[in-house]
C-alpha cells in the first residue's frame, strides 16, 4: 500500500514535458554569445559594385559575407546592429556580431557570428537611431515606426510601435526609456520642437526649448543633441523628467554653414559636424561650447573626443589631425588618391579611426593618438563604399 | 518504516520536479559559487540546484522555462544579489513575489563600497572570512525554510565546510605574507578583487589593457598608460583579462621597456572539473598561487 503510493507519486508526472518548452532568454543574451576580455570591434561593410555587406573583425582580421543587398544609399548603426537604407526605401539590418555592455564601473564584451537580420520594407527613412531597447526609424512621411531590439538580437524585424507625425523630415530618437522626436508644425519640412513619446508611441510630453529648422541628432552619455538653427539643443533626463538645454553659436550662423549631422564616438561627450564651406564645428558638451575651425570644406569629420584631435579627410585625400581646442594642424597623412569619392567616412573608437577607401578597395586603420600613422591596411574583397563600425 | 518511505516519496516529487504548487524540498542558487558553498552546507539534506553553468557569465548567463518553473517551486532561493545576476534577476524577483523565500548573499555579508563609485561592491566571495558567514547563514535559512531538513546534519555541515574556508583564509594571509610589502599591489582590469584587497592588505591599481585592435599594431601611447602603471607599482607581474597575454607581454617588453609577466586570474564563474577552478576553494587557493608566484616571495 505504502510502497504502491511512492511509485504512484513517482510515476505521476514521470514525462518531462518541460524539456520541449524553448529557453526564455533575458535581454541581451545571444545563444552561441562568447565574452570576451576586450572590446570587439568590426567593421560592416556594403560593396556597392558587388551588392553585398560583408563584416570585417578588426580583432581576427576575417572578412565574412553577411548579406546580398541591392543600391545602399546610407548606413548607420546602433553599436551592434547595422541599418542599410536601400534605394528602395527598405532597410536592410545587419548583426555585426559583436557589442558591449555597460556596467558603469566596468564593461563586458561579447561577441557571435554576425548575420542578416532582415528587411523593413518601404520605410525610406530620414534617420535611424537605435538604442539596447528599440530601433526608431523616421520615415519621410513623418510617421516613426520602433523596432523591438531585443527580437533583433534574436534575429527577428519586429514592429513594437508607430508614432504618427506631421509629415517633415525630422529624426527621432530612443533615449531613457522613451523616444524624443522632432515635432513639426503643419506645412514645414523641418522641425522646431522636441516631443516626448513613450514606447508604445503616445506622446507624454514637449521640451519647452524649442529648437528652429531641426536636423540632425545624436546620443551621448551627456544626453541627447539635436541641431537647430540657432545652436544645440542638449536634451537630458533628470528627477522631474527631461529638459532640454539650448548650446546657442558663438554668433549668427548662416544656414549654409550650421551644423546638419554629427559624429562622435558613441560615449565621447564631443560632438564634431561640417561647417559647409567654412570648415568644421566642435560641439563640446562639458563645456557648452562650439568652437568653428575654419579650415575650409572637408569631405568627411570625426572625434573620439577627450581632448583627442579632431579628425578631417579633405577632397585631396589628406587626412588631418587638428588641435581640438585651438583647431592648428597637429598632423596630417596624405592617405586616400583625389578626388575622394561619396560615401568615405571616418569611423572612431577609443583607440582607433577607420577610413574606406573604395578606390584602392581597403580600408586604412589610423592610429590618431600617433601622428594618423596608418597601423594596419585592411583589404574587404571588394569595394568598401560605406561601412559603420560595431563593438565599441 | 513508513518515515522512510515518507521522506523516500518526499524525495521522488522533489526529483520529478512534480510539487503541485507545493514548496520542493529543494534549494535553487543562482550562481556556481554560491552553489557550490552552498551544496556543501546542504550536504545530502536537499536537492540543490545551481542555474549558471561552469565557466558562464553572472551577469547575463539566461535560464531555461524549466529551471524558472523550478525556482518557483523551490524551498529556499540563494543568489549573490547587489545586482550581479542581471539575467535572471526578475526570475529571482518573480519567485519571491510568489512567497518563495529568497536569500540574497552579498547584502548579508556586510558589503564593501567599489573605491570608483561608492555603490555597494557584489564581487564579496574574494574574501573568505566573508564566505565563512555565509556558510553559517546559508544554512540558517535552509534550517528556517526547507521542510523536513535535519537540522543538525546541516549544522555540521556547515561547521566542516567553515572550517576547511579558515584553513584557506589561514593558508592565504601565510601565502600572501611572504610577498614583500612593497609588492602586494595588483595591477589589474579585474575589478572583483576589492574584497581580496581589504582583507589581505593589497592595493588594487586599476589598468587599461589594450585592446586586441591596438595590439596589432600598437605605438607607445597605446601602451604609456599600462606601463606607467607598472613602473609606479614595481611589480613584477600583473593581472589581466587579456585574449593575447603572450603578445601584450612581449609588446610591452619590446615597446615600453616594461617586463611583467601577464598572469590570468578566475574571477566570476567556476569552471569544469579540471580546468583549475572547479570549487570555491580550488579556484582561491589557483589564484592566491598566480598571485603569490607572480610578485615572487
Amino acid at each position: 500500500m505504502i510502497v504502491l503510493a511512492v511509485v504512484a507519486a513517482a510515476a505521476a508526472c514521470g514525462a518531462p514535458t518541460e524539456d520541449a518548452t524553448p529557453a526564455e532568454a533575458p535581454h541581451g543574451y545571444v545563444q552561441g554569445a562568447e565574452e570576451t576580455a576586450e572590446a570587439q570591434t568590426r567593421l560592416v561593410v556594403n560593396d556597392a559594385e558587388a551588392g553585398v555587406v560583408r563584416v570585417l573583425d578588426l580583432v581576427t582580421e576575417e572578412v565574412v559575407e553577411v548579406a546580398r543587398v541591392g543600391a545602399v544609399e546610407s548606413v548607420t548603426g546602433d553599436g551592434r546592429h547595422a541599418y542599410l537604407a536601400a534605394a528602395d526605401g527598405s532597410v536592410r539590418v545587419v548583426d555585426g556580431g559583436s557589442w558591449m555592455v555597460d556596467h558603469g564601473d566596468h564593461v563586458h564584451y561579447y561577441r557571435a557570428a554576425a548575420r542578416d537580420v532582415g528587411s523593413v520594407p518601404s520605410a525610406a527613412p530620414v534617420s535611424v537611431q537605435g538604442d539596447q531597447a528599440v530601433t526608431a526609424l523616421a520615415l519621410a512621411d513623418g510617421t516613426v515606426r520602433l523596432l523591438d531590439r531585443a527580437r533583433l538580437d534574436d534575429g527577428v524585424v519586429a514592429e513594437l510601435a508607430t508614432i504618427p507625425r506631421a509629415p517633415h523630415r525630422g529624426p527621432a530618437v530612443p533615449y531613457g526609456g522613451h523616444v524624443l522626436a522632432s515635432a513639426a508644425e503643419p506645412g514645414q519640412e523641418l522641425g522646431s520642437r522636441v516631443a516626448v513619446h513613450d514606447r508604445a508611441g503616445a506622446q507624454v510630453a514637449t521640451i519647452g526649448e524649442p529648437c528652429p529648422q531641426l536636423e540632425g541628432a545624436a546620443v551621448t552619455r551627456r544626453g541627447v543633441v539635436f541641431g537647430c538653427a540657432d545652436g544645440a539643443l542638449l536634451v537630458t533626463e533628470g528627477e522631474g523628467g527631461f529638459r532640454g538645454e539650448k548650446i546657442g553659436y558663438p554668433r549668427p550662423v548662416p544656414e549654409t554653414e550650421r551644423a546638419r549631422e554629427f559624429r562622435h564616438r558613441p560615449g565621447s561627450a564631443t560632438l564634431a559636424a561640417t561647417a559647409g564651406d567654412a570648415g568644421v564645428w566642435a560641439l563640446d558638451l562639458g563645456r557648452r561650447t562650439w568652437s568653428l575651425h575654419e579650415t575650409g570644406p572637408v569631405v568627411a569629420v570625426n572625434t573620439a573626443g577627450a581632448g583627442t584631435p579632431l579628425l578631417t579627410l579633405t577632397a585631396d585625400g589628406v587626412l588631418h589631425a587638428l588641435d581640438p581646442a585651438s583647431g592648428q594642424e597637429l598632423a596630417q597623412n596624405p592617405l586616400l588618391a583625389a578626388p575622394v569619392v561619396a560615401g568615405t567616412t571616418i569611423e572612431i573608437d577609443s583607440s582607433r579611426a577607420y577610413v574606406n577607401d573604395p578606390a584602392a578597395g581597403v580600408i586604412h586603420e589610423i592610429d590618431y593618438g600617433d601622428a594618423l600613422r596608418v597601423a594596419r591596411t585592411f583589404d574587404v574583397d571588394g569595394v568598401p563604399s560605406l561601412m559603420v563600425e560595431s563593438g565599441r | 518504516m513508513r518515515g522512510v518511505l515518507a521522506a523516500v516519496a518526499a524525495l521522488l516529487l522533489a526529483l520529478t520536479g512534480c510539487g503541485g504548487g507545493e514548496p520542493e524540498r529543494s534549494v535553487v542558487v543562482t550562481t556556481n559559487i554560491l552553489g557550490d558553498v552552498t551544496r556543501n552546507v546542504v550536504g545530502d539534506q536537499a536537492e540543490v540546484t545551481v542555474l549558471m553553468g561552469p565557466g558562464a557569465d553572472p551577469h547575463s548567463f539566461a535560464i531555461s522555462a524549466q529551471q524558472a518553473a523550478r525556482l518557483e517551486r523551490a524551498g529556499l532561493v540563494v543568489h549573490n544579489g547587489l545586482g550581479l545576476e542581471e539575467g535572471v534577476q526578475r526570475h529571482v524577483d518573480a519567485a519571491r513575489a510568489a512567497g518563495v523565500p529568497s536569500f540574497a548573499a552579498a547584502e548579508s555579508v556586510d558589503p564593501l563600497p567599489y573605491a570608483t563609485d561608492g555603490t555597494p561592491d557584489p564581487h564579496f566571495w574574494t574574501d573568505p572570512q566573508r564566505v565563512r558567514r555565509l556558510a553559517d547563514l546559508v544554512a540558517d535559512q535552509v534550517v528556517e525554510h526547507v521542510e523536513g531538513v535535519d537540522e543538525a546534519a546541516v549544522r555540521r555541515n556547515a561547521a566542516r565546510y567553515g572550517a576547511a574556508v579558515e584553513e584557506l583564509d589561514a593558508a592565504l594571509t601565510e601565502q600572501f605574507g611572504r610577498i614583500p610589502p612593497e609588492r602586494r599591489k595588483l595591477v589589474t582590469n579585474h575589478h572583483v578583487f576589492g574584497y581580496l584587497a581589504q582583507r589581505y592588505g593589497f592595493e588594487v591599481v586599476g589598468a587599461v589593457i589594450p585592446s586586441g585592435t591596438t595590439l596589432a599594431s600598437p605605438s607607445a601611447s597605446d601602451l604609456e598608460s599600462l606601463a606607467a602603471a607598472v613602473r609606479a607599482a614595481g611589480v613584477p607581474a600583473i593581472f589581466a583579462d587579456s585574449s593575447q597575454p603572450d603578445r601584450l607581454a612581449r609588446v610591452l617588453a619590446d615597446r615600453a621597456g616594461v617586463h611583467v609577466a601577464v598572469v590570468p586570474l578566475f574571477s566570476e564563474s567556476l569552471t569544469r572539473e579540471g580546468e583549475g577552478a572547479a570549487t570555491y576553494l580550488e579556484m582561491m587557493r589557483a589564484n592566491a598561487d598566480a598571485i603569490a608566484r607572480g610578485l615572487g616571495t
